[in-house]
């Protein structure tokens, strides 16, 4: 069984389709690049993974232990957060915070935490204040939080927005390693430059799917040449 | 203030007063640390005016002493609605306040003009009561209840509180319950709003919800100290304002709110001061680190 399986799934709003015609199966260990162009449905599909919103047709289910509210997510970053009085501690914690029903976080919750930081190489940042980080420590420190919150899937939506190449780089192999170690990512994004980012598979959408298959392939394909060749990128 | 206090009866309302306005500006306070990290700051300020109006319809009712209580009820529905607006995106956020906060505050001038015309009554739910003799003891129960609701909450959700704050998107794809969140602040900060409006005035109680937060946004890097640190400002900045306006015999909104404006601009300076002279340092030190490392 997949962790995820979409059978032709349309998502849209007030009755607007934005997104149709979606067949989708994310296994254990996958990594999966969805790219497209602003507006081309990225947003909405993510939101449809997450269960925010509900398929207009098809079916979104999930499987292997995998329940929707058991998606490590990292959102694009707010605004809010640039100067948000915070320690990396506990926004990391924070990821616990819908995990259990009490007001504290457990003992257990807090081993977690520092073990994610450790993992993540960011646990010398622990006492430090997340609005003075440069923005490849704070997206680490996001990424800790999402993992924090479930280990088997991560759903990451731009995390690379905003970095410089140096920082983005090293946020990629990081999530490669991640990947390796036996954590299933799906990423979105609109940058080409982040196929180098290792992953597996690929889907291209632009409100439907216009390519999904491995990344070998998609490489090899029209709707790759077309993308880079700039013929009907913009559309 | 010492001839006051050796009255009994008078120090007894100085005292009730006191006690009203901390409690308050304890709560006010702790809400204003989430409104002004949201981008909310100016929901505070939609709120009071609201609160306005709700005080002209409670006097248009005639309920005297019950004003607070019958006011209640009608700015937390305005508060909800104003959620509601900004929420939907029905209007901009900041439109969304400005109709409902100049519609609220229309109906509270035109229900005065026709009741008990431009008097001491609308010019005290403005600029805030002239005499602590019009706190009661039903605003002093208000006021503890308030204030131990507010702490409890910040108590027991502490953990969740944090998490939307910081990131919406991610709590609502993790199920936090994301709107009861935001409702509940809603309905508190209406309810500080309509308690404090008394003795601070409508026009300036939302000072109390965000200087205090933006003291101590300046100086604490967790948003644990943020909450202590805003907390402490903001009840020492209201006795401080309170004790000076009693002594001067100067109004007590206007004297709370000058005592936190001077205290964020003390913090505000010394923070500033403090960078330039960590920055200098760190220049200090890596010219003397190179000038070193060229010597060997």
């Amino acid at each position: 069984m997949a962790l995820i399986k979409c059978e032709n799934v349309a998502l849209g709003y007030g009755g607007r389709v934005a997104v149709s015609g979606v067949d989708l199966t994310v296994n254990a260990g996958d990594y999966l690049f969805i790219i497209g162009e602003n507006g081309g449905g990225k947003s909405t599909l993510v939101k449809g993974l997450l269960g925010l919103v509900r398929p207009i047709s098809g079916k979104i289910e999930y499987g292997d232990g995998l329940t929707r509210r058991g998606i490590g997510y990292l959102p694009q970053k707010t605004d809010v957060q640039r100067d948000f009085p915070a320690s990396v501690h506990e926004v990391v914690l924070s990821g616990c915070a819908a995990r259990s029903r009490s007001p504290f976080y457990s003992r257990a919750d807090k081993m977690r935490a520092h073990e994610t930081m450790r993992r993540l190489g960011i646990h010398e940042l622990e006492r430090r204040s997340y609005r003075e980080l440069s923005g490849g420590q704070q997206q680490r420190v996001l990424l800790a939080r999402a993992l924090t919150a479930a280990e088997t899937l991560l759903l990451l939506d731009e995390p690379a927005t905003g970095l410089d190449p140096a920082a983005m780089t090293e946020l990629y192999a990081t999530i490669a390693e991640l990947n390796r170690s036996g954590v299933t990512v799906i990423m979105v994004s609109h940058d080409t430059n982040a196929l180098c980012a290792e992953a597996k598979t690929v889907l291209h959408m632009r409100k439907t799917p216009l390519f999904y298959g491995t990344l070998d392939e998609y490489l090899r394909s029209d709707v790759y040449g077309a993308l880079k060749g700039g013929i009907n990128g913009n559309a | 203030m010492l001839e006051l206090l050796s009255d009994p009866t008078l120090s007894r309302i100085l005292l009730r007063a006191a006690v009203v306005g901390a409690l308050v500006s304890l709560a006010a306070s702790m809400l204003g640390v989430t409104m002004v990290l949201r981008r909310m700051s100016m929901i505070g300020d939609g709120l009071a005016h609201a609160g306005f109006g709700a005080l002209a319809v409670a006097t248009l009712l005639g309920a005297g002493d019950m004003d607070t209580e019958i006011s209640i009820p009608i700015v937390m529905a305005a508060s909800l609605l104003l959620f509601y607006i900004s929420e939907s995106g029905i209007l901009g956020g900041d439109a969304a306040i400005a109709v409902v906060s100049t519609a609220m505050m229309t109906v509270g001038v035109l229900i005065f003009s026709f009741t008990t015309g431009y008097t001491a009554d609308m010019c005290s739910s403005l600029f805030g009561s002239a005499s602590i003799l019009t706190i009661t003891d039903g605003d002093l129960y208000l006021s503890i209840a308030l204030a131990a609701v507010v702490a409890a909450v910040f108590i027991i959700f502490y953990t969740r509180i944090f998490a939307v704050t910081f990131d919406e998107k991610f709590c609502a794809a993790a199920g936090v319950r994301v709107w009861f969140y935001k409702m509940i602040t809603a309905a508190l900060i209406s309810l500080t709003v309509v308690v404090g409006m008394k003795m601070i005035g409508s026009l300036m109680i939302s000072a109390l919800i965000v200087f205090p937060a933006l003291s101590a946004m300046r100086f604490c890097k967790s948003f644990r100290s943020v909450l202590i640190a805003a907390s402490t400002i903001s009840v020492v900045g209201f006795l401080l304002g309170f004790f000076m306006s009693c002594e001067l015999s100067m109004p007590a909104g206007a004297s709370v709110v000058a005592v936190d404006l001077l205290i964020y601009v003390i913090i505000s300076a010394s923070t500033a001061i403090f960078g330039i002279r960590q920055k200098l340092r760190a220049v200090d030190m890596h010219m003397s680190n190179s000038i070193e490392n060229s010597d060997k």
